[in-house]
């Protein structure tokens, strides 16, 4: 465990600050795995590490849609596994990256739930998500390029025995995904990260199907 | 950006327009290919010739030469006037004067640049202008011819035919910083040990040999992989007892407590005094000889009958001085400039005793002192002066003293309004005098001063102001204060502005000590890694009990290591030679205070700087930010008592949960030693940590038990029956870890029991538990839903891939609202070591021992990599499992007699990567990736 110098973030703020940096590391995902052309990606720097945004309004728009659609399940801890999962063409799942989240506060009020302390503070935080972002800026060697006109698309896992998410007001209502969607063919997985923040662990990796090598030549 | 494609892009586009330039040059008025395959940089002024840097330029590009704007690493030679020495090490090229370019194209003939290298100390092989610079890391050469004949006990006369040419040396600093043993300035010779060679001749010839021979008998016998090395070394180290002695004596100040203050009014009238001991330990030596009294005399380890002799001359007397020896000179260039030196070795006891004694008077007379080292102090008389005139006679009476309790050594004294013109005032007063500086001469005392002898000004300083033609303190003070700023930095700046005004308003102070550490830099010579981590243990052990006797633990640690930067071996024996230095710092979140810690982490410290073992030239390890609590104050009963007892819980309980085999036959423990008893040990049962406990071996769990048991039944309510009780009650962490041991305990409920804990138990506890229980296993349910763009065909599906492995129990949460804040769980522990670096450390320790791998270990350690599973630490898992294949594959590939040791390592790496697998396949539905056996 870190040494704890600055006061520790709570669970909420823990929230809001991981809400930002899954919108972030996103963006990034797309850059590096080039997904859309890297033109219309601009240099911005977050946690002092060089990432790169997406400038292109309905993209921004959806990513950050669906990030305030997980807010609410987030801070109740049920959000069990956020992913982004890259189609080829034919809409087979080349490549998965899977921000899995395991958080402490399933079934507890939200009283206490906004007053729970997490084990770290901001410097702590902003150090791992630092090894988040670097770790996905060189994931690319570690997997292989994707075919090209490959989409994506984000998805929601949720814990437990919740079968919907909490709908909001704001942004597009949840749809139920289909298997197809998610399930990469003949897998290997690569870890990259790991965060311990007490009331929440999240962990990062990628699936990558073995099939996306013969397609691609 | 004026430029498009930003700063980088226009480098480019400069650099090839200067070499499209050059090329027209050249093509245009090629002159000769004198000098072609030469690419040449330009480092400041060209010289006297009376060409302009750009005539100049032109010149070498029409005879073949290629000219670099900016030092690329493409440049073969930088040519310059001028060059400061830390620079030119630092650029690690050749620096040439102008002239040999111009010579070459005079005589059509690419000339050898070696003889027109601008400073020599860049290739020590030659001779030609050697001793030139000396000091702190280079050596000063010898030239052998020397003729010795023996004589007396531990005095030996040599007569020595040679020229005594006079020779700038530098004097080696006899005050190093804060605990902190410098470079390797001294050679530990055989005398040191005692063991004085009975025949000159072959002491010679031991030496000659050495010199050829760096597998010679005695070299193993002293360098740092032969056993009692250490203890040697800081044994006869000058250095480590001048620095050990000046923490203590700043400790011992510090104790005195407040001293007399002389109120803030008399401020500008305070009197300093600087007392320092005229040639220290050249004239404690001839205390007990006075037969020697006017004879040349030094104070060196080695005699240095060979006249080779590469230890440092550390004091010599006024006799020997008036011949042109300094201190720091080689004993072989001592030698060789005055005949008849008598070689003395040291006696730091004595010094010790006189350092005391000394100490003693001041503190008595002084309201204030500042220790600077074992022969040399501050102190602040200014209450003692009642009117102005008294100085000189206090002075002298105080010498009188000195000269008294040290038996007949002889002190100066300076005094000064403040601290800088009383040690200026000391350099008159010497040898053997008093000399005063007063407040209204300072001025033009200061004048008259040479810069490189104020204090703060080291050759680096002392250059820089030369090349500027500022060579005494009047040059100085003509200089504004932004000037010198601005060529000096601001601190170094305003330094010198105040010193050569005679300004200097620093307060005496006694600093307690800031670190704890050590550092040995002359005999180090590694082979294999198993030596370095050897060295590194002893060290650590030093260190420890260093710390203890200063009654202090710290925060921070550094490794410094030298690292050799020349092919071979350095001119001064043994020693360290011309290195870069290397450091590298971990920010403990704890007081370090037992060896343990210092050596797991001084030791991944220095492996993480990469060095190869026979690189190293020098290690050194510190403990800094030292914990405020335990100032050193020795005499403090409680404070002692506490640090103690933390220290014993600590050490032993980490020695008790080292799983890394207990076989190996150095000082490990056994496990016959673990069934002591907890008390013994000074652990308070509060502190088991159920986690270490598990890990222990059956035995001492057994033992533990009993007191598990006492504290659960007194302190609090039994953990398991709180659970059980109330259903609303937490439902985190660990409800099911005191349970084994408490059979006759209520079970929890299942929705209370956390599957994580239950799969992290021995088997078969968890198979009791899992049937008292009831438990059944299932899948949870799982709905993925996305946004927008993902086809709408409304169906969850309940199971979607197999990976989500997790246990999950019928009803879990389903009505339980807690009210009370979830506890994190335990983050995966080997053996009570949760830090990676730890962890790693310890299988380090464990891989490298060779012997074949036992069950427990291994059990051990396959369970902390099912718990980083578990515990979503794939990427650990990963580089440690990985790291782990490379290093049993690299054992594997060392050739051992124990061959059957090794197959065993690679069966038990195949067997563990095998479940690793498995259990990600479980857990993720598929492998890690690259992730297969050993790499053959």
């Amino acid at each position: 465990m870190p040494p704890v110098t600055a006061p520790t973030l709570n669970y909420h703020e823990l929230v809001d600050t991981l809400l930002e940096f899954l919108e972030v590391a996103i963006h990034y995902v797309l850059y590096v795995r080039e997904i859309y052309p890297a033109d219309i990606f601009e240099p911005r720097r977050k946690y002092n590490v060089p990432v790169r945004m997406s400038r292109h309004p309905v993209l921004n728009g959806y990513i950050r849609d669906v990030l305030a659609g997980i807010k609410p399940d987030l801070q109740k801890g049920v959000v069990s596994k956020v992913y982004l999962a890259i189609h080829d063409p034919a809409r087979n799942v080349v490549e998965k990256f899977t921000f899995q989240i395991r958080s402490l506060m399933e079934g507890i009020e939200e009283g206490v739930r906004k007053h729970a302390q997490t084990t770290i503070n901001t410097s702590d935080v902003e150090a791992y998500l630092r090894s988040f972002l670097l770790k996905i800026a060189v994931c690319d060697s570690m997997l292989n390029p994707n075919p090209p006109d490959c989409s994506f698309v984000l998805l929601v896992e949720l814990a437990g025995d919740h079968p919907t998410p909490t709908s909001v007001s704001t942004g597009a209502p949840w749809v139920p995904s289909e298997p197809t969607d998610v399930e990469v063919t003949s897998p290997s997985l690569i870890p990259l990260k790991t965060m311990d923040a007490g009331l929440l662990k999240m962990q990062l990796y990628v699936e990558e199907s073995d099939a996306k090598q013969s397609s691609t030549g | 950006m004026a430029f498009p494609g930003g700063f980088r892009e226009y480098m480019a586009v400069k650099r090839r327009k200067l070499e499209v330039q050059g090329q027209e040059i050249a093509a245009t008025g090629s002159q000769s290919s004198v000098l072609t395959g030469l690419t040449l940089y330009f480092n400041g002024y060209t010289g006297s010739s009376d060409l302009t840097m750009i005539q100049f330029k032109e010149l070498v590009l029409v005879h073949g030469a290629l000219v670099r704007d900016k030092l690329e690493p493409d440049v073969t030679h930088i040519i310059a006037t001028q060059m400061t020495d830390q620079k030119m090490r630092n650029l690690r090229k050749p620096v040439v004067k102008p002239e040999w370019l111009l010579d070459s194209i005079k005589r059509q003939n690419l000339l050898p640049w070696l003889t027109y290298r601008l400073y020599t100390d860049i290739a020590p092989s030659q001779q030609t202008l050697g001793g030139f610079f000396s000091g702190g890391t280079s050596q000063s050469r010898d030239q052998p011819s020397s003729t010795s004949t023996h004589g007396g006990e531990d005095e030996l006369i040599t007569s020595t035919k040679g020229s005594s040419e006079k020779q700038k040396m530098g004097t080696a600093s006899e005050k190093p910083q804060i605990e902190h043993v410098d470079i390797g300035e001294e050679a530990i010779a055989d005398e040191g040990e005692g063991e004085v060679e009975s025949d000159v001749s072959e002491s010679e010839d031991v030496r000659t040999r050495q010199g050829a021979d760096p597998e010679s008998e005695w070299v193993k016998a002293n360098i740092c992989t032969a056993p009692g090395f250490l203890q040697k070394f800081f044994a006869s180290s000058r250095l480590h007892h001048l620095s050990t002695w000046k923490g203590e004596l700043r400790d011992f100040v510090y104790r005195q407590g407040p001293r007399r203050r002389t109120n803030a009014t008399a401020h500008s009238k305070r009197v300093i005094i600087h007392v320092d001991m005229d040639c220290y330990f050249a004239s404690v030596a001839l205390r007990d000889r006075p037969h020697l009294q006017s004879l040349p005399v030094v104070v060196a380890h080695s005699v240095g009958l060979a006249g080779r002799s590469t230890a440092d001359v550390a004091s010599c007397n006024y006799v020997a001085r008036s011949h042109g020896l300094r201190n720091g000179m080689s004993l072989g260039r001592a030698r060789e400039i005055c005949k008849d030196l008598h070689v003395l070795p040291y006696e730091f006891e004595k010094y010790e005793a006189c350092t005391k004694a000394l100490y003693n008077v001041l503190l008595r007379q002084g309201d204030e002192v500042e220790a600077v080292s074992c022969d040399e102090a501050y102190v602040d008389i200014t209450s003692l002066i009642k009117e102005s005139g008294q100085e000189i006679q206090l002075a002298e009476k105080l010498r009188g003293e000195i000269f008294e309790v040290t038996g007949g050594c002889a002190a100066s004294i300076g005094i000064g309004p403040n601290k800088l013109l009383a040690r200026m005032a000391t350099t008159r007063a010497k040898p053997n005098g008093v000399f005063q500086v007063k407040q209204e001469e300072a001025l033009q005392f200061m004048e008259g001063q040479l810069v490189r002898e104020l204090p703060g000004v080291g050759w680096v300083l002392a250059d820089k102001a030369a090349k500027r033609n500022i060579k005494t303190c009047k040059d100085l003070a003509v200089l504004s204060l932004p000037r010198l700023q601005a060529d000096f930095g601001p601190k170094t700046g305003s330094m010198l502005y105040n010193a050569c005004r005679g300004i200097d308003m620093r307060p005496l102070e006694n600093n307690p000590r800031q670190s704890v550490g050590a550092e040995v830099n002359w005999g180090i010579r590694f082979t294999t890694q198993d030596q370095v981590e050897h060295f590194i243990r002893e060290l650590s052990q030093e260190i420890n009990k260093r710390m203890k006797l200063a009654s202090v633990g710290g925060k921070l640690l550094t490794v410094k290591a030298k690292k050799k930067r020349y092919k071979g071996e350095p001119q001064k024996f043994l020693g360290c030679g011309d290195c870069d230095n290397l450091s590298k710092s971990w920010n403990a979140s704890n007081c370090i205070n037992s060896w343990e810690t210092i050596f797991r982490e001084s030791y991944r410290l220095l492996c993480e700087l990469q060095i190869e073992p026979t690189d190293i030239r020098g290690v050194g390890i510190h403990v800094s930010k030292l914990c405020s609590d335990s100032l050193p104050f020795p005499g403090h009963p409680v404070r002692e008592q506490s640090f103690l007892n933390f220290e014993g819980a600590a050490t032993d309980a980490q020695e008790r949960n080292n799983p890394p085999p207990p076989k190996s036959d150095d000082n490990r423990k056994t496990l016959g030693e673990h069934k002591t008893t907890l008390s013994e040990y000074g652990i308070n049962p509060e502190e088991i940590d159920l986690d270490v406990l598990k890990e222990l071996p059956e035995e001492i769990q057994a033992d533990l038990l009993p007191y598990l048991k006492a504290r659960e039944s007194h302190d609090r309510p039994l953990q398991i029956n709180a659970r059980a009780g109330c259903s609303s009650s937490t439902s985190t962490s660990k409800p099911s870890e005191g349970q084994p041991y408490d059979p006759s305990c209520l079970l929890p409920t299942a929705s209370q029991v956390d599957p994580e804990v239950m799969k992290a138990l021995p088997d078969e506890i968890r198979k009791d538990l899992e049937k008292a229980i009831g438990m059944r296993r299932g899948a949870a349910g799982r709905s993925i839903f996305g946004m927008r763009n993902a086809p709408r065909r409304g169906k969850i599906l309940g199971k979607i891939s197999p990976s989500k492995g997790q246990v999950q129990f019928q009803s879990r949460r389903q009505s339980i609202t807690c009210k009370a804040t979830p506890v994190p769980r335990p983050s995966p522990s080997l053996g009570g070591q949760s830090d990676f670096g730890s962890v790693r450390c310890m299988l380090e320790d464990w891989v490298s021992t060779r012997l074949p791998p036992t069950d427990d270990d291994v059990n051990a350690f396959l369970r902390y990599l099912e718990s980083l599973v578990d515990e979503m630490e794939l990427e650990r898992l990963e580089t440690l499992l990985k790291w782990f294949l490379c290093r049993v594959g690299v054992e594997n590939s060392v050739i051992n007699s124990k061959g059957k040791g090794n197959a065993e390592w690679s069966k038990v790496a195949e067997m563990l990567t095998t479940h690793v697998n498995e259990m990600v396949k479980k857990k993720y539905g598929c492998q890690i990736k690259g992730l297969c056996g050993l790499q053959r």
